[in-house]
Formats: structure tokens, C-alpha cells, sequence
């Protein structure tokens, strides 16, 4: 039997100038034969070969003599199986434990590689929400006059849906809630001015810093001033426990994320105030709107106004928003009323029997002025 | 061809002799000076076709060019005088089949039975060897000629032999290296300055170059003046 086919390869050998040079590899039946380009060959015998495997791609394989004067080396796929077979089994225990060796080696480099790169993903994404959480938590440190800011751009370039009510008996009577629920709230030094617009909206939002929006369409569906002074105080909670920064933080990319740890407000800032004036201003999570209720419960409840108020106007609206549930903004996109309901009833048996005043507050005449526009007649 | 190594090993130039008819592919901008019986043909492919815009995209991520030079004597005994862009030395490597790896950057010249491609090591030798991610390949016959930063020296390895990062030229496939660590301990090894290093095992030649560019860069960047 003749050899079968040929590899490109190469030996080395002190016969050669150089020691080394390129070689066409044959698998005769005498052995391993390496003819190089000049015409000298080589003859390496099967049973005199050592085999070893390496090379820059770690599978070229070498056969080498006893005492390492001759190597013929091929990098070729197909070389093992051929030299197995030509062979004729001799050579196949050695290639099977080299090539077995080699596949371990590199299940090895290939485990590394996915550890690393999972490592590496892990980290990214701990640092990306590392960042976020910790600027969420930095916007608390950070001054009240960041919010007020926020709030008065916002303000500025927000289109409210309708004319502003200068009816001194309607405002009035909604800034004395307001100016009842003040020396009570959680954060001193903030200023709640109070803006009643005329539009059909069941609807009352607050910005950050201080700003409160109370519409008429609100105001018609509320039995008593009880009920609005228990949303207006569930607002003010969110003023004063600042959700509307903590919103911002956790809308803001990751740059102003990263800005706002170092302590430039600037990007916090302008994001802020066009998320406000963009996106919807109801739009805070269920902690924080569970939060703002039991904030005003507290509130409420020291400055002597029954917080019960804010419960029943959970109910009335829950009704209403059974048959048109987009007509109540205020309550559409605050999540689960049934448990916040139940939740204000629990922490209004937990504050006992105390005696509230009513506000002084002639609630029907409001409802009929605010009704007609809340234009002064 | 016939060849001379000039004022080696620091600012080494190559001078090559070529007779009528005989060419020789070198990198892009190379050429120092020539005679006039040159002509010059740039093109992204092997002299006399093979390769093309591939394997011209793939040098480009091993640090050479898109764009080979191949200059052809038209006259007998014409120089052609060719050096590398930082100051160093100039190596020849004459190919007998087979095939070299070498460091990015490096590669200098070569005749044109010898086929320029770009490999990748694997992605640790990527991050840890301190050279680039892709090496150039070349493999076939002829003349190689291949720069260093500093003086080249060559070492024939029959058994192991240890570099540091950022010090190879090149290396003979027969080669095999890793990335390991310069001493037993992982703290020793950074303390000592050294690091990680590269562990070459097998038979064949290895060529080292005495200094290393990113070294000599962080060294002199910070004392330049600014303009």
C-alpha cells in the first residue's frame, strides 16, 4: 500500500540549515515521511514516534524520535485521524489521550472566557443599578430649593387644561386647608401655594417644591371640604417626601445619574422639569402613593381635620371610576384602591377616639361657584 | 534579492537589492528612498492576485495597513532602502514554508511567496499579552524582514521560555505560548514589576525586541510640553 494523501507541514532537524523548514508530509507504510522544498526527505517510523501537540493554534501535532533529532509537524484537521489510521492503531492510544488532553484544555479556556465575560455583565449591570439606586437615595440629601426650582419651571411651561379660578371664596377657602396642614408638614420652609383651575377634570396634582394644582371638576365631586382636605394633604405628602425627585431619579439615564452622585444638579434639574411638564403628574409608584396616604393621615390628623375625609373620597371615586374609569384622573392611575382604602381605615383605628374640628368652610357655596367657573360675580 | 541591515540596532534601515524583474511587498510608507528603475503598485491584495479586501480588513485589525506596497525592479541592481516608522531594529527571517506569527506593527517587508494575514490568539492573550488583539500571519517562502522597537533579538526555544508582555516581535507556529504569572504568587508577581508574561513551550524561533512602545509612551507622554 502506498501513502495516502499529503499535508503541508514542516520538520526540523539539524540536517537542515536553519534547523527547520516547510515540508509535504506522506504516511507511507514505512512511517511518517517529510520531503522538504530543497528534496531532502525524512523517514520517521511509526513505532519511533513520540507524539506531542501544541504549536501557536495548540493543535498542530509533532512526531518526534527517541532523541529529538527529528520532528515532522503538521497542523492540518484531518492529520490525526490519517496518522491513526496509518498506523494501523499503533500511533491511536497517544492521539486519543493528546487530543482528549487538548479538548480539556480548551472546555478550561472556554470556561474562563464565559466566567469572565458573565463577570463582567454582572458587574455592569450591578454598577448600572448601583447607580441608580444610590442617586435615588442622593436626591434626599440635597436641597429643598432644587425641588421649589423644578416645581416653578415646570409650572411655567405646563399647560394646566383650563383658566385659572381667582374666586377669593373658592381659593380662600381651599388655602385655609392648606394653611392649616402647613405647620404640620414633614419638611419646614416650603412655600404651598395653591392654584384652583376651571376645567371638568376630577383632578388635583402637586409639583415639587410646593405647587398645587386643585381642579373644579375635583372640587364638584367632593361631599365635603374633609374629603379635598384630605387630598390636598395626600399632595402635600408627596411634596414633602419629595417623590417627585425620587421620580426623576429613577427616570433619568444613567449619565444624570452619575452627574447627580458628583453633585451637579444642572441635568437633574432641566430632566426634571420636562418630565413634569410632559409626562403624566399622577404618574408615582404604589410605595409612594401609599406613602403619601399615610403621610396625610399624620398630617391630617394633627392639624385636627378628620382623615376619614380622604377614605370616603377613595370611595366615591372608586364607584364613579366603575362606570367611566378615564374620567377620574386623580384615581386612574392610583394603583389598588380597595387596599389604600383599607389602609387609611387602619390607621385611623389605630389614632383612637380624637375630636376633630370641621373646617368652617361653607362647602356647598364652594361647589356652586366653582361650578359656574368660580368666575367673582 | 539580496539584502543589508543598516546601522543596526537603533535606527536600523534595510537596503535591498533587486534585480530586473525581482519584487518585494513592504508596508505602507516604508519606503526611505530607491532608485529610479522602481515601479510602485499599491493595491489591498498578495503581489499577483490572492487575498483581497478581506484579509486587507483583517491586517487592519492586526495594526498594519489596508494597503500593500509592491515595488518591482525594472533594471538590474536596484536599491531600495526601506525602515520602520519607530526607531528600532530591522530583522531577516528567511522563510522555508511554514508559517510566522508576528506582533502587529511589525511586519516590515516580506518577497512575495510569503502571504500576509492577520490571526487571533484567543481572548486571553487579547487582553493579557500586552500586544494587540489580532497578529499577522505570514506564511510561505522568501525573505521576511520584521521591526522592533529597540533591538531584536532572537532565541531558539526547544522546551520553555518565558517574555514579558509587550516584548514579542514574533514567533515560529510551532510556538505554542500562554499568559501566566511572572512569579508562583499572583501578589509577588505585580510587586515584582513584572506582572504577567508570556509562557512559550515547544521548538522553534522566537524573536524579542529589547524595549516595549506602550512603556516607553507612558514614560514620556506625561513629560512632553503641551502645545
Amino acid at each position: 500500500m502506498t501513502g495516502e494523501a499529503t499535508f503541508p507541514g514542516g520538520v526540523f532537524s539539524e540536517r537542515i540549515d536553519d534547523g527547520r523548514a516547510g515540508a509535504e508530509i506522506e504516511l507511507s507504510v514505512a512511517g511518517v515521511r517529510a520531503r522538504t522544498p530543497d528534496g531532502a526527505e525524512f523517514l520517521l517510523p511509526y513505532a519511533e514516534c513520540r507524539l506531542e501537540i501544541g504549536g501557536a493554534s495548540g493543535r498542530m501535532i509533532f512526531c518526534r524520535n527517541r532523541d529529538r533529532s527529528l520532528t515532522i509537524f503538521c497542523e492540518e484537521r484531518t492529520f490525526a485521524d490519517a496518522l491513526s489510521r496509518a498506523s494501523g492503531g499503533l500511533l491511536s492510544e497517544s492521539l486519543g489521550e493528546l487530543l482528549a488532553a487538548r479538548r480539556r484544555e480548551s472546555r478550561r479556556g472556554w470556561w474562563i472566557a464565559a466566567s469572565l465575560a458573565l463577570g463582567i455583565a454582572a458587574l455592569l449591570v450591578a454598577g448600572f443599578w448601583g447607580v441608580r439606586v444610590a442617586a435615588r437615595a442622593a436626591v434626599h440629601a440635597m436641597p429643598v430649593a432644587l425641588d421649589e426650582k423644578i416645581g416653578e419651571l415646570a409650572l411655567k411651561s405646563m399647560d394646566l387644561g383650563g383658566p385659572e379660578v381667582h374666586d377669593p371664596l373658592v381659593v380662600g377657602a381651599l388655602q385655609a386647608i392648606v394653611d392649616r396642614l402647613a405647620p404640620h408638614a414633614a419638611v419646614s420652609g416650603l412655600e404651598f401655594r395653591l392654584r384652583v383651575v376651571d376645567a371638568p377634570i376630577v383632578n388635583a396634582f402637586a409639583l415639587p417644591g410646593g405647587p398645587i394644582v386643585v381642579y373644579t371638576g375635583l372640587i364638584g365631586k367632593a361631599a365635603g371640604a374633609e374629603e379635598v382636605a384630605g387630598v390636598i394633604g395626600h399632595e402635600m405628602a408627596h411634596v414633602t417626601a419629595r417623590h417627585g425627585l425620587e421620580r426623576i431619579a429613577d427616570s433619568v439615564g444613567i449619565v444624570t445619574a452619575v452627574q447627580i452622585l458628583v453633585g451637579d444638579t444642572q441635568g437633574l434639574v432641566a430632566f426634571g422639569a420636562e418630565l413634569f411638564t410632559l409626562a403624566s403628574v399622577n404618574s408615582y409608584s404604589r410605595r409612594q402613593e401609599m406613602a403619601a396616604d399615610e403621610e396625610a393621615v399624620r398630617m391630617l390628623h394633627a392639624a385636627g381635620i378628620d382623615p376619614a375625609g380622604l377614605a370616603r373620597f377613595f370611595e366615591v371615586l372608586d364607584r364613579e371610576q366603575g362606570d367611566l374609569p378615564s374620567a377620574v384622573s386623580w384615581i386612574s392611575t392610583h394603583p389598588q384602591n380597595q387596599a389604600r382604602i383599607a389602609q387609611i381605615r387602619g390607621r385611623l383605628a389605630a389614632l383612637g377616639e380624637p375630636s376633630y374640628q370641621p373646617l368652617a368652610v361653607d362647602w356647598a357655596e364652594v361647589r356652586r361657584r366653582a361650578a359656574g367657573g368660580g368666575q367673582v360675580e | 534579492m539580496q539584502y543589508e541591515i543598516l546601522s543596526r540596532p537603533a535606527a536600523s534601515a534595510a537596503k535591498l537589492t533587486l534585480d530586473a524583474g525581482e519584487s518585494v511587498t513592504c508596508e505602507v510608507g516604508a519606503m526611505i528612498a530607491m532608485s529610479a528603475g522602481f515601479t510602485v503598485e499599491t493595491t489591498s491584495r498578495k503581489k499577483g492576485g490572492g487575498g483581497g479586501l478581506i484579509k486587507g480588513l483583517k491586517r487592519i485589525l492586526a495594526g498594519e495597513n489596508l494597503f500593500l506596497n509592491h515595488f518591482t525592479a525594472t533594471a538590474p541592481n536596484q536599491t531600495l532602502i526601506i525602515g520602520p516608522g519607530l526607531l528600532g531594529d530591522i530583522i531577516h527571517h528567511p522563510m522555508k514554508g511554514g508559517t510566522v506569527v508576528v506582533q502587529g506593527s511589525s511586519w516590515l517587508a516580506s518577497g512575495i511567496g510569503i502571504d500576509i494575514d492577520a490571526t487571533w490568539q484567543g481572548l486571553g492573550k487579547a487582553l493579557f499579552s500586552g500586544e494587540r488583539m489580532f497578529w499577522v500571519k505570514c506564511s510561505g517562502s522568501g525573505d521576511l524582514f520584521l521591526n522592533s522597537f529597540g533591538a531584536i533579538y532572537p532565541v531558539d526555544v526547544a522546551g520553555e521560555y518565558v517574555v514579558d508582555t509587550g516584548h514579542i516581535v514574533a514567533f515560529e507556529d510551532t510556538l505554542q505560548f500562554h499568559i501566566g504569572k511572572a512569579s508562583k504568587s499572583l501578589v509577588g508577581s505585580f510587586l515584582g514589576g513584572e506582572g504577567l508574561v508570556c509562557k512559550f513551550s515547544g521548538q522553534g524561533r522566537l524573536y524579542c525586541q529589547t524595549h516595549n512602545p506602550p512603556n516607553f509612551g507612558k514614560l514620556l507622554g506625561p513629560k512632553l510640553k503641551p502645545r
